[in-house]
């Protein structure tokens, strides 16, 4: 085998997870129903306990310990199939449990915003400490007395460990027991743009993007000090009012995650920026300006129990319990047998169109054509890897399987597969979705974790990345976007 | 009310939504009964309305990816209870 140096490679790839029942109430569809009569105690009804959401097997393919494929032979439902003695740690990362997450909140919070009771803070440090992911400085700085820089509400701080929600707004923390936790206090003083629930969405971001670096890094064995550069693709807009999605979410989880000699820079592409990111990421290392680049996306809270007013209807848990992460380290050619291949990447141009053959002509067909490939030469296609048993039950139907089913006829309609081929292409080039619905994470970079190993034994030949952006949601234009690039093995 | 979905279990929710009311109670129109004659896009019906160049370069690919007896099946049956109703 050759390792060339033409193309930048993939040199390792984190996937965390942080269990976050206590915060589920402030996701964006649960904080505008828990008002409602009973709503609350449902939702509290139905959250999993750590136990469970580490033995869910959808989590386990996340962290590594299964292959997606596994999820083939799992009965359903999966939430009733749980994994007996599962670990809350893989070959990609780990599950974070919410005790831990207090801990990481204080780490994240450089201004004295979030407020945690003492024994809640000891219990974290000595989790965290166990877990072996932080260093001695950083478990200190979880314990340390809070803070009260410039700038931050003081009346808001005081107030913090009160039971409910005060008149100046300080948002209240709970454990997934309903228990008091806590408090997230507003940023600069009636700026809508740090009111407590934005604040605690930026932090828990940066907190779980910053887990994803940490991970990646010792599953590398790594010296932070060797990332030269951090591309953040998450959602989240961190700024104030004047600059509203300011940025850089990506420097503040370079800090944390103790990468001292990094700076860095957000992609903003609602889901598709991943693709977009890692792209860019490749493209800054092949031209030599940077030699380590990670693009990172951290966990969205707002996504949490988004679709649970299904869930609650089927009497099944709220499944979207968890922050999910992603950390990819992208370095020069040579560095691993694993190539981001620069001159095989599509993009859905402004002129493309909006259907549904014109989008997976863009991204599907057009790269590969320019790689003188087949559709069938790709073993494995990773699209947008929601996991069907959240969303198919809230009416968003089988995302993956719809993918697929398009790529087929895509390849039927070329005459590479005959039509009665559509069902089993599904099972032969793609797998079940298994990743929570936290918009930017299942846009198909954690099959990446997967095929990086198949790809070094090749059991793997070539893999092509494929992801799309709802920029329509943000009204300033209907179009969708998309971003493809094809992974594959140094021949 | 034209459908494009394009799985049969999620059209007949929507199919149900929009003649029954939300099967699902999640959204504004559970317990609402529309009564609307619903359509699927690649039903012959509608298929023999389009531009046949529009429909090819808009809904073709769609088509042939979609299980469409199945999602047909489960129209008609949504549309047979409206036109009983």
């Amino acid at each position: 085998m050759t390792l060339d140096a033409a193309y930048p490679t993939i040199r390792g790839v984190a996937c965390v997870l942080v269990h976050a029942p206590g915060l589920l109430r402030y996701g964006s569809k649960p904080s505008r129903e828990i008002g409602k009569d009973g709503v609350l105690s449902k939702v509290q009804g139905a959250l999993r306990s750590f136990d469970d959401a580490v033995a869910y097997p959808p989590n386990q393919v996340f962290i590594g310990n299964h292959a997606p494929e596994a999820l083939w032979d799992v009965p359903e439902p999966w939430w009733r199939s749980g994994i007996a003695g599962a670990k809350p740690r893989g070959p990609f990362g780990e599950i974070v449990s919410e005790d831990e997450l207090w801990g990481l909140m204080r780490l994240a919070d450089e201004f004295g915003l979030v407020r945690v009771g003492d024994e809640r803070l000891a219990r974290a440090r000595e989790l965290l400490a166990r877990g072996g992911l932080w260093t001695d400085a950083d478990l200190e700085r979880v314990v340390r007395p809070t803070q009260r820089p410039a700038g931050a509400n003081v009346s808001a701080l005081e107030r913090s460990e009160a039971p409910t929600s005060g008149g100046d707004g300080a948002l209240q923390l709970y454990a997934a027991d309903g228990s008091h936790v806590g408090s997230v206090g507003h940023g600069y003083p009636d700026d809508a743009t740090q009111t407590p629930d934005v604040l605690l969405e930026n932090l828990a971001c940066k907190a779980s993007g910053a887990a994803a670096i940490r991970s990646l890094l010792r599953q590398l064995a790594l010296d932070p000090r060797e990332i030269d550069y951090v591309l953040g693709c998450g959602e989240e807009a961190v700024g104030d009012r004047y600059q509203r999605g300011g940025g850089s979410i990506s420097k503040a989880m370079a800090e944390m995650a103790g990468c001292a000699l990094a700076t860095g820079s957000d992609v903003k592409a609602f889901c598709c920026a991943p693709v977009h990111a890692l792209v860019m990421a490749g493209a800054l290392v092949q031209s030599g300006v940077h030699k380590s680049v990670v693009v990172v996306g951290g966990g969205s809270l707002a996504k949490l129990g988004m679709k649970m007013l299904g869930h609650l209807a089927k009497d099944m848990p709220l499944l979207e319990d968890c922050l999910a992460a992603v950390a990819i380290l992208v370095g020069p050619g040579g560095a691993s047998p694993v190539r981001l291949r620069l001159d095989t990447v599509g993009k859905h141009t402004v002129a493309s169109g909006g259907s549904a053959g014109a989008i997976y002509a863009a991204l599907v067909t057009a790269p590969l054509e320019r790689a003188e490939l087949r559709l069938t030469d790709v073993d494995k296609y990773a699209v947008e890897l929601h996991n069907p048993e959240i969303t198919v039950p809230a009416g968003s139907g089988n995302v993956p399987r719809t993918n697929y089913r398009l790529i087929a006829s895509l390849a039927a309609r070329r005459g590479e597969i005959g039509r009665d081929e559509i069902d089993a292409f599904e099972r032969r080039h793609g797998m079940p979705g298994f990743v929570p619905t936290q918009g930017h994470i299942p846009a198909a970079l954690p099959y990446l974790a997967h095929a990086l190993p198949r790809l070094r034994d090749g059991t793997l030949r070539r893999a092509l990345f494929i992801a799309k952006g709802s920029l329509f949601l943000g009204k300033m234009t209907n179009m969708a976007d998309g971003m493809s690039v094809l992974v594959d093995r140094a021949s | 009310m034209i459908l494009g979905a394009a799985e049969p279990d999620y059209v007949e929710m929507m199919a149900e939504t929009v003649t029954a009311g939300d099967p699902t109670y999640t959204g504004p129109l559970a317990g609402v009964s529309l009564g609307l004659p619903v359509y699927h896009v690649t039903e012959p019906e509608m298929k023999a309305l389009s531009d046949p160049a529009v429909y090819r370069d808009q809904i073709e690919l769609s088509e042939l990816a979609m299980e469409t007896e199945r999602i047909w099946e489960r129209v008609r049956q949504a549309r047979g209870r409206t036109e009983t109703a």
